[in-house]
């Protein structure tokens, strides 16, 4: 099974970073993927990314209009967008995973 | 105070701007004390807007704030009569979400994302939809004060 990862983070980080992630998680299971999307809102840091999960991720999906620590995806197929587009837009963003479209890190 | 109550929820209204549910959601908190200065909580509410549409597509947008201006932690429903134009979405449903900004604990904040996940979810979208009374209201939001409650 093929492992996908990300991190979602919004300004405020109140509502629309949760329902980033909960729209990518729920697509990313529908498709059959392994999935963990890790949440920066107001909240804190939720569901972190540990070394593993990003040794073991296929994929990297960064939905942020804010700042995310990058240095640590370094060398991953990976992809940026904004939390807007991982809620409105999340068969694109799948589209390209599947299509292999994504650029290395 | 309960985050969501009769008090704070709005059914049929007549606002046809953005701006104009800005100042419902305002004078509502404010009518039900919860809020303190009504103007600085509508400018911290429409900064927040600035920065990013809370238009989240489905005709639901999210207005919302952390401010200095908010007593009580608070989730304002409101159904428009008619769609209105959000930043280019057709927007019917508005929660607008007050919290204070010195949230000692984090309850409001993980219940606030649990409501964000739920709106994901097609089945509860389509419930508020059909709500048509204060009742409705109540019943489809109702897990929002129980897990004040019990905790999250």
């Amino acid at each position: 099974m093929k492992k996908v990862i990300g991190v979602c983070a919004c300004p405020a980080g109140i509502a629309h970073t949760y329902m980033a992630a909960e729209s990518l998680e729920r697509f990313a299971k529908k498709l059959g993927f392994n999935v963990k999307i890790e949440t920066n809102g107001s909240a804190g840091v939720e569901n972190r990314l540990t070394e593993q999960d990003i040794n073991e991720a296929d994929f990297v999906i960064i939905a942020a209009d804010t700042k995310v620590e990058m240095e640590r995806f370094r060398g991953k197929p990976l992809l940026e967008c904004s939390v807007s587009d991982a809620i409105r837009k999340v068969e694109d963003i799948f589209k390209k995973i599947e299509k292999d479209e994504l650029k290395k890190f | 105070m309960r985050l969501i109550d009769t008090n704070i929820i709005l059914l049929d209204s007549n606002d046809r701007t953005k701006e104009q549910v800005m100042h419902t959601i305002t004078e509502l908190l404010h009518k039900d004390n919860r809020i303190l200065s009504k103007e600085l909580f509508k400018s911290d509410l429409l900064e927040r807007e600035i920065e990013a549409s809370t238009s989240m597509g489905f005709g639901i947008a999210i207005p919302h704030t952390q401010s200095h201006q908010v007593k009580d932690s608070s989730i304002v429903f409101i159904k428009l009569k008619k769609a209105i134009k959000w930043n280019g979405d057709d927007v019917k449903l508005i929660f607008g979400i007050a919290v204070p900004y010195e949230n000692v604990d984090n309850i409001h904040l993980k219940i606030l994302s649990k409501l964000a996940r739920k709106l994901m979810v097609d089945e509860f979208r389509t419930a508020l939809q059909n709500i048509n009374s204060k009742d409705d209201a109540i019943r489809e939001l109702a897990f929002i004060n129980e897990e004040m409650i019990n905790g999250v």
